[in-house]
């Protein structure tokens, strides 16, 4: 155990007798009555959790724009994983992202996605789930990540700060999931290029303290780039490399330069889809069915960068 | 010459596989009988010499199922009950008429049979207005055939795998090829629960009502890829129908059609969709690999996990045979 993960234990236990907490998000206290740290928003009974078991906490964050899929991605995991799938299993640590499982894989098993995360950081689902390989049974690796709404994470792009949680996390993280959907990368211009961009150079300057400049040594964490929906978007599916370096030049170069560490990765969830339009005029695409893929393979990945 | 053969330059059908066929790799691995008995007994009947009919019967008793005629419960598709799985309780009453069933889904060897023997070009199978379509019916390398196949033959060991990266039109061309037709959705539906008696209306597997992985393949399995059209035995239906739930989706007859609601809430879709059942080797949830779930792919979908089989009208055989249950009375006696 490292000494700041004793340290921090330590503090939590006599900090808790006095009513307070060390938040394991962005190492604060916070007066546990409230539930929420009082500086980031991440939930206290996740530092709790965190404590009581000893072990350093493994942050692996998943991160993208507004609609690319996060909670289907995050919820679809968590299922996967309860039930086991190429010698790694995950359990759910709390209550709480038993909640985004239930949430995503109900709504799904009724022809629906999941309703949009809220922006703001109160309404946001927190993951903890402790993944353990047959290799290495002992050796846990200890997924936490908020299902963070995009529209937070754009807005903590272009104004850092605005959401604490974000940043610290991000800080933290041992590894990051980035997702991309693969049908605005093919139909609607640059946006995704840019927004991966900026992601990256957040990412960037958050874990190196200073901005990318040529010349620079690269990050080393490690960062798997998902592109998601490529159930609709079969050239993603069958190399995700190569649809990325073609569609996204900017967002490709700019991981090259500054990372040492990064692979593309082809998810979907949805066998086929239709739209489901209500009286009103209102248009929401349903999936008729569900066949999860490539979804445990970019956490496969992490697993080995260990 | 026909014009599809002009369109694509070629008067035969995939060389590749015509030498592949001769090498002896697509043997009637499972099959017993020619492959076209439907078309002896329906069309060719009165030329057909008695010896020929008796196996051409024998191949029917060995490679179709009956299933006596009954009335189905169609899970509704208007909007609440199509978005309300678990719960769907909306059903429509629909009278199907006995039929014979293939037990097995067509496999790669089987439809190997129909690429050499030049299917892709025999105007007759194909509506005009996927003439240019069926030019991009090809596979991995160009040949025509399924899009999964590689040299116009399919993978190593994979010959009694059920045929798939084949689109709807080619799966009609097919059944039409070899005299027969793909069940509708009610007949498909009809096939898997009829044995359930009094609870067939709301059976939900050919087994029972409860989901077990190990009768079928689906996501739960494990397994993640098909498996040969055989396995599973314990999954088939009383009258020895495989597969009925998992491995492959199976295309039908029928586009999937959804109503609108009392409310005037729609289901639409961009392009036509084809009705598709049973779930495949990737279906995650077990309530979507059941008797009843519908789902859809559009026509021209050649996916990795949808294959099909065929099925002719009881009546249609019955032109050949006054009696076509006879052979059920014979074999009880015997």
């Amino acid at each position: 155990m490292s000494n700041a993960t004793e340290q921090l234990i330590q503090s939590t236990r006599f900090l808790d007798s006095t009513g307070r907490v060390t938040c394991v998000c962005c190492t604060q206290e916070s007066f546990s009555n409230t539930g929420y740290c009082s500086h980031c928003r991440a939930p206290l009974d996740l530092s709790r959790t965190s404590a009581k078991r000893g072990t350093p906490v493994n942050f692996v964050s998943v991160l993208g724009a507004s609609g690319a899929g996060k909670t289907v991605y995050i919820g679809m995991l968590l299922d996967v994983l309860s039930k086991g799938v190429r010698g790694i299993q995950g359990l759910p640590n709390n209550s709480f992202s038993v909640s985004i499982q239930q949430h995503t894989i109900g709504a799904l098993e009724s022809r629906r996605f999941p309703e949009k995360t809220p922006s703001e950081a109160e309404g946001w689902q927190w993951v903890h789930c402790e993944v353990s390989t047959c290799a290495k049974r002992k050796n846990f690796l200890d997924v936490v990540t908020p299902d963070f709404a995009g529209e937070a994470i754009a807005a903590e792009l272009e104004h850092p700060g605005t959401h604490r949680a974000i940043s610290c996390v991000v800080h933290q993280s041992k590894a990051i999931i980035l997702l991309i959907d693969s049908l605005c990368v093919r139909d609607s211009g640059r946006d995704e290029d840019f927004f991966g961009m900026k992601m990256a150079s957040y990412i960037h300057s958050l874990r190196t303290g200073k901005a990318s400049f040529v010349g620079q040594k690269k990050t080393k964490i490690p960062i798997a780039i998902v592109l998601t929906k490529t159930d609709s978007c079969p050239e993603a599916m069958e190399d995700p490399q190569q649809f990325a370096t073609d569609n996204m030049p900017g967002f490709a170069k700019f991981l090259q330069r500054n990372f040492s560490n990064f692979r593309f990765f082809a998810a979907g969830v949805v066998g086929s889809s239709a739209m489901f339009a209500d009286h009103r005029g209102y248009f929401m695409e349903i999936p008729l069915h569900i066949e999860p893929r490539g979804i445990t393979e970019p956490l496969e990945w992490i697993i080995l960068q260990k | 010459m026909t014009l599809i053969s002009k369109l694509w330059g070629k008067s035969t059908g995939s060389t590749a596989t015509a030498e592949h066929a001769a090498g002896g790799h697509a043997t009637e691995a499972r099959s017993n009988g020619p492959l076209d008995y439907c078309r002896m007994l329906t069309q060719d009947a009165v030329e057909a010499s008695d010896d020929e009919l008796d196996r051409a019967w024998k191949a029917v008793r060995d490679n179709m199922a009956l299933v006596p005629d009954g009335q189905v419960l169609l899970a509704a598709t208007d909007p609440e009950s199509f978005c309300d799985v678990a719960a769907s309780a909306a059903f429509q009453a629909t009278p199907v008429a006995s039929l014979y069933l293939d037990r097995y889904c067509v496999t790669n060897a089987e439809f190997a049979q129909f690429v050499s023997a030049g299917g892709y070009v025999l105007d007759h199978l194909w509506p005009t207005e996927i003439l240019s379509n069926v030019l991009q019916f090809v596979d991995s390398t160009g040949n025509p055939g399924p899009r999964d196949w590689v040299d116009g033959t399919w993978l190593a060991g994979k010959e009694n795998h059920p045929v798939t990266g084949i689109c709807w039109y080619e799966a009609n061309a097919y059944a039409h090829w070899i005299g027969k037709r793909l069940p509708s959705p009610a007949e498909w539906q009809w096939a898997a629960v009829w044995a359930g008696g009094a609870n067939a209306g709301h059976r939900r597997y050919p087994w029972g009502d409860s989901f077990d992985p190990a009768r079928c393949n689906t996501w739960n399995s494990g397994i993640g890829k098909t498996v040969a059209v055989t396995d599973y035995y314990a999954g088939c239906t009383p009258n020895g129908i495989y597969q009925l739930i998992g491995n492959v989706w199976e295309w039908t007859s029928s586009l999937l059609e959804c109503d609108a609601s009392t409310t005037g809430d729609r289901i639409l879709t961009e392009a036509p969709l084809a009705e598709i059942r049973g779930g495949a080797f990737d279906t995650y949830f077990a309530s979507h690999a059941t008797a009843q779930f519908r789902s859809g792919q559009t026509l021209l979908f050649r996916g990795p996990n949808l294959g099909f089989r065929c099925c002719i009208s009881a009546e249609q055989l019955a032109v050949a045979s006054p009696d076509p249950f006879a052979f059920i009375d014979e074999e009880t006696q015997s």
